[in-house]
């Protein structure tokens, strides 16, 4: 039931977000809602195949650094375009000379989680710099924000504790608690993302 | 301690501090809205004082011109009327006449004081130098106080605005320090400093400090400081109150000027 829950969360920001449709987060969503259906899908044929993962790693990544561009980049847009190069050098290189594109490459999506809880932690710090006279829930950017925030803070120690589960006695019991809270944290995202998109977008 | 609950510890440690910096954030930034909202509510509110004193500043010299008219050239005029009609009644006597006349000339003098009050000619015609002069002769006139005006450079002839509002600010200023500060003695300058006029008046009354200034005009009443507060603004001038010794009181204006 939680897998099936957690498979269909994305429905709810791409429905409550259908009218935000340039909105990249949106996009974000249909990637995040197509990648957990084939892997769903897959998981129901028996099949161990990671690619579905990994390739959506690298979307994901793109989506939300394009997304805090323009508001975290002001005008460092050669830090933007350094990171977003070292990002993709970095994932490549340790898929392909590590695990390999069939097995879930943990250790850059550990390191993208990271960079994702610091731009979530700068985007904070931009929305308070600002002084806006509205108040912060009201603003799309900071439910993205949080939900950046949550899932990355939740998925990282996840991720770098993975290593951990295989050499543990309990491994099974173990696994079955990691995607328990995976896709928890998974769901709260989808929600969080859906009250992001519900609320008018800021220029 | 297993690994399971390390997993569970680490990832609800995780939770709780990102939902710390959430809850940080959503807290500062209402302590913020709050705060502007205090700042508006506090402009507004002197905003609305300002526009209190500037209308009541007007109701009260509307008062003083009618109370001028009604107490003191209205009955000049009575009068003159009466040894007109006795005057009519007696052909031969001419002292009646001559009474009337002097009653006359007394109440256009009247009237012209009102009128100088109300726009001062010698602005308008003469420049600020010349009716800083005037102004302190006739304080000197009035023998309650001893005045006088020392100038370093001539002012030339400044805006039309400036030169009004400076001259106001200074009258404010000198009735104040007769009415209220009680000086025996009390000196007008002015000076030119890089396109900025300084007029400076000391006195030795009982005169108030910057710091009394500023609670002043922030509380109720004190509608001449307030006005003078609210013309200063308008030429984007400033004005200093400095105590010099016990009975030494200097305030000082200092004026951006542009010659027109």
């Amino acid at each position: 039931m939680l897998v099936l829950l957690s498979t269909l969360a994305p429905f709810f920001p791409l429905i409550a977000g259908f009218r935000q449709r340039s909105s990249i987060i949106w996009w974000y969503c249909l990637f995040s809602l197509t990648t957990d259906l084939l892997t769903y899908y897959l998981r129901q044929q028996e099949i161990q195949l990671s690619l579905p993962g990994n390739i959506f790693a690298g979307i994901e990544f793109l989506c939300l650094l394009f997304f805090y561009k323009n508001k975290v980049f002001l005008r460092r847009n050669t830090l933007f375009y350094i990171i977003l190069a070292s990002g993709i050098l970095f994932f490549l290189t340790t898929t392909s000379l590590g695990p390999g594109w069939f097995t879930l490459n943990r250790m850059g999506i550990t390191m993208f989680l990271l960079l994702y809880i610091v731009l979530a932690l700068t985007g904070f710090y931009m929305l308070l710099r600002e002084q806006n006279s509205r108040s912060a829930e009201r603003s799309s950017f900071f439910w993205v924000n949080t939900a950046v925030l949550l899932f990355a803070s939740g998925a990282f120690f996840m991720f770098l504790y993975t290593a951990n589960i295989k050499s543990a006695a309990d491994k099974k019991a173990l696994s079955q608690l990691w995607f328990t809270l995976f896709q928890v944290i998974n769901i709260l995202k989808n929600i969080l993302l859906g009250i992001a998109l519900i609320q008018k977008q800021e220029r | 301690m297993n690994t399971t609950s390390i997993v569970i510890l680490g990832v609800s440690a995780m939770l709780l501090m990102a939902m710390g910096v959430i809850v940080f954030v959503v807290l500062y930034q209402r302590r913020v809205i709050q705060t502007q909202i205090q700042i508006e509510q506090l402009n507004h509110s002197k905003q609305q004082e300002l526009l209190h004193a500037s209308i009541q500043s007007e109701e009260e010299e509307r008062m003083r011109i009618a109370s001028e008219l009604h107490d003191d050239v209205a009955p000049t005029l009575a009068s003159i009327r009466l040894y007109l009609s006795t005057a009519a009644g007696r052909p031969d006597d001419n002292s009646l006449i001559l009474q009337s006349k002097v009653l006359l000339d007394e109440s256009l003098q009247k009237i012209r004081n009102i009128a100088h009050k109300l726009q001062p000619s010698t602005l308008y015609y003469l420049g600020l130098q010349v009716s800083l002069q005037s102004l302190a002769d006739m304080i000197n006139n009035s023998e309650s106080v001893q005045a006088s005006y020392t100038i370093a450079q001539d002012i030339p002839r400044l805006e039309e605005q400036t030169e009004l509002s400076v001259y106001r600010v200074v009258q404010e200023l000198t009735n104040n320090i007769i009415k209220h500060a009680h000086a025996r003695s009390l000196t007008i300058s002015s000076a030119l400093q890089e396109q900025q006029l300084i007029v400076s008046i000391h006195h030795n009354g009982i005169g108030i400090t910057q710091q009394l200034y500023e609670e002043l005009i922030y509380k109720k009443g004190a509608i001449g400081l307030k006005n003078i507060m609210t013309r200063l603004k308008s030429i984007r001038a400033q004005i200093c109150f400095e105590q010099l010794e016990a009975n030494a009181f200097a305030i000082r204006l200092t004026v951006p000027f542009t010659l027109p």
